[in-house]
């Protein structure tokens, strides 16, 4: 599951034309310091809740933030970008998920590494057909 | 993995070291009679507490907005100078749906509030419009902790009886492709699963609901088509007579249980 | 729909001087992917927040790109540190009608 999402990803990164989310493979990217809170089972593909809690390597600052979800149709949920220079952040959301996956969190720092961590999770949905 | 650990116990004592057990807690319903329960022992500890939370509970939107309609912004005609305070109105919302001899017809909270802004200079045009959720959220709100008192007026008795009467025939008949009626699940099925969904017993003590499935609020007639094509049956206009004899009837089956506000559901 | 996209911003958390808050801004819009069907059949045209800032004492302090994953309603959460003299947080959002909308918070020490 892991290989075809990530494979996913780098194809989407190659075929979107402006698009430079990703410079190297997500998972060959460190995730020290990045700690994701996010349901391993989530109530409803609509709302997911994601926590994400970043701490820069000594020296370094955090840059951008961005959020990615492979198998959703359009993979960049979130691409914040930071000023002032904190060396620790703390991002809360709720994003849709369009089939069970892993939320990747990827952080840039001011000297342009990337960091990235990832957490899974199974969506389920309303028991009943809803067309109200 | 000792540099995880070490940073979890940095940020805060609620973070496991794996960092995704905050929102994984099992779902457990009470002991004790299930047939009493309103949807809110339903809902999920995560869900509880973006409920609980104004800066995190989506209503907050809706509840905003119903407040500032009501009250008015300077100079803007409002609710409030003909009704007053909201917090005046809280016996209101309960005791709804109300035979109208005038319309001849149930009316709920919302048709009630759709044919007041028609006397006003913004009529509102569907139940299911953002304002008039909102301000039926904060009628709903002023009654939260109130118990339901469906009563018939005293020169409409005998249709209001006819009315209910219908409701809870509709409530045991047998609809829809999967041929089942309200109360095979909602009586004889509380607390089963069904995919990740329990089964609630369908007070309808929460509304209007924020459904995180439809991501906006709604109010009890759409819920009501949604069941409709939960067993693929043919869905009843907005609007109908069955949806307010249903509703109708549901409140009087739960007659005595408190209003609970604007709720939350998945 | 012309009634306006509505905002919440809620600074929570200790106001120390040096600290950190966190912002808390939601917005009421239908977040529409572009993807959804309507009863009729045809496709709801895509509208979501794509852009949003935020501005401590007119100082930009983030800018997020919004993709359609996003949900309805639209929830962001985010430290903001306090200067010493306290301030006005300012969330602007933009979607892709055009429609621009404006929340802000005083922070008091």
């Amino acid at each position: 599951m892991r290989r075809t999402s990530l494979a996913w990803a780098l194809g989407t990164c190659l075929l979107a034309p402006h698009s430079s989310v990703l410079s190297r493979p997500l998972n060959e990217l460190s995730s020290d310091g990045i700690e994701l809170v996010f349901p391993r089972l989530a109530d409803t593909g609509n709302a997911v809740p994601l926590e994400a809690q970043i701490t820069a390597p000594s020296g370094l600052h955090l840059k951008a933030l961005k959020v990615i979800l492979p198998e959703n149709p359009n993979p960049v949920a979130l691409h914040l970008k930071i000023m002032g220079q904190p060396a620790q952040y703390t991002l809360k959301t709720r994003l849709r998920l369009a089939a069970s996956q892993s939320v990747w969190l990827v952080a840039v720092f001011n000297d342009g590494s990337e960091r990235a961590n990832h957490a899974p999770t199974v969506i389920t949905s309303t028991a009943c057909l809803d067309e109200s | 993995m000792l540099k995880s650990a070490f940073l979890s116990l940095l940020f805060c004592g609620s973070l496991a070291s794996t960092a995704q057990t905050v929102s994984s807690e099992p779902f457990k319903l009470p002991s004790g009679p299930l047939n009493q329960l309103s949807g809110q022992a339903f809902l999920s500890p995560a869900l509880k507490a973006m409920q609980s939370d104004a800066s995190t509970n989506p209503i907050s939107l809706w509840l905003e907005q119903g407040r500032t309609l009501w009250n008015g912004a300077a100079g803007q005609p409002s609710c409030a100078q003909c009704h007053g305070d909201i917090e005046t109105m809280k016996s209101v919302a309960p005791q709804y749906p109300k035979w109208s001899d005038k319309q001849q017809k149930l009316i709920n909270m919302e048709d009630q509030i759709l044919t007041c802004s028609q006397r006003t200079l913004r009529p509102l045009k569907s139940l299911e419009n953002t304002e008039l959720l909102s301000l039926s959220a904060v009628l709903h709100s002023s009654s939260a902790g109130l118990p339901f008192q469906i009563l018939p007026n005293q020169d409409s008795q005998q249709r209001w009886q006819v009315e209910l009467n219908a409701g809870a025939k509709l409530f045991t008949t047998r609809i829809g492709r999967m041929n089942l009626a309200c109360t095979h699940c909602h009586d004889l099925n509380i607390g089963k699963t069904m995919r990740a969904d329990v089964i609630s017993p369908g007070h309808p003590t929460g509304f209007p609901i924020f459904k995180l499935s439809w991501q906006s609020m709604g109010s009890i007639d759409r819920r009501l088509r949604a069941c409709y094509s939960g067993v693929q049956a043919e869905v009843p206009a907005p609007g109908s007579p069955e949806l307010r004899q249903l509703e109708l009837f549901l409140k009087s089956r739960a007659q005595g249980m408190p209003i609970e506000g604007p709720s939350l559901r998945r | 729909m012309s009634s306006p996209i509505l905002t919440r911003l809620a600074l929570t958390g200790q106001v120390k001087a040096g600290g950190h808050v966190e912002a808390r801004w939601s917005a009421a819009h239908p977040m529409n992917s572009g993807f959804r069907v309507d009863d009729s059949g045809h496709r709801i045209p895509k509208n979501i927040i794509h852009t949003v800032r935020a501005y401590l004492n007119d100082r930009l302090i983030m800018e997020a790109d919004l993709g359609t994953a996003m949900t309805s309603p639209v929830y962001l959460a985010f430290p903001v540190s306090v200067p010493a003299e306290g301030g006005i947080v300012k969330v602007i959002w933009q979607d892709d009608l055009g429609q621009m909308g404006e929340t802000q918070q005083r922070l008091v020490i």
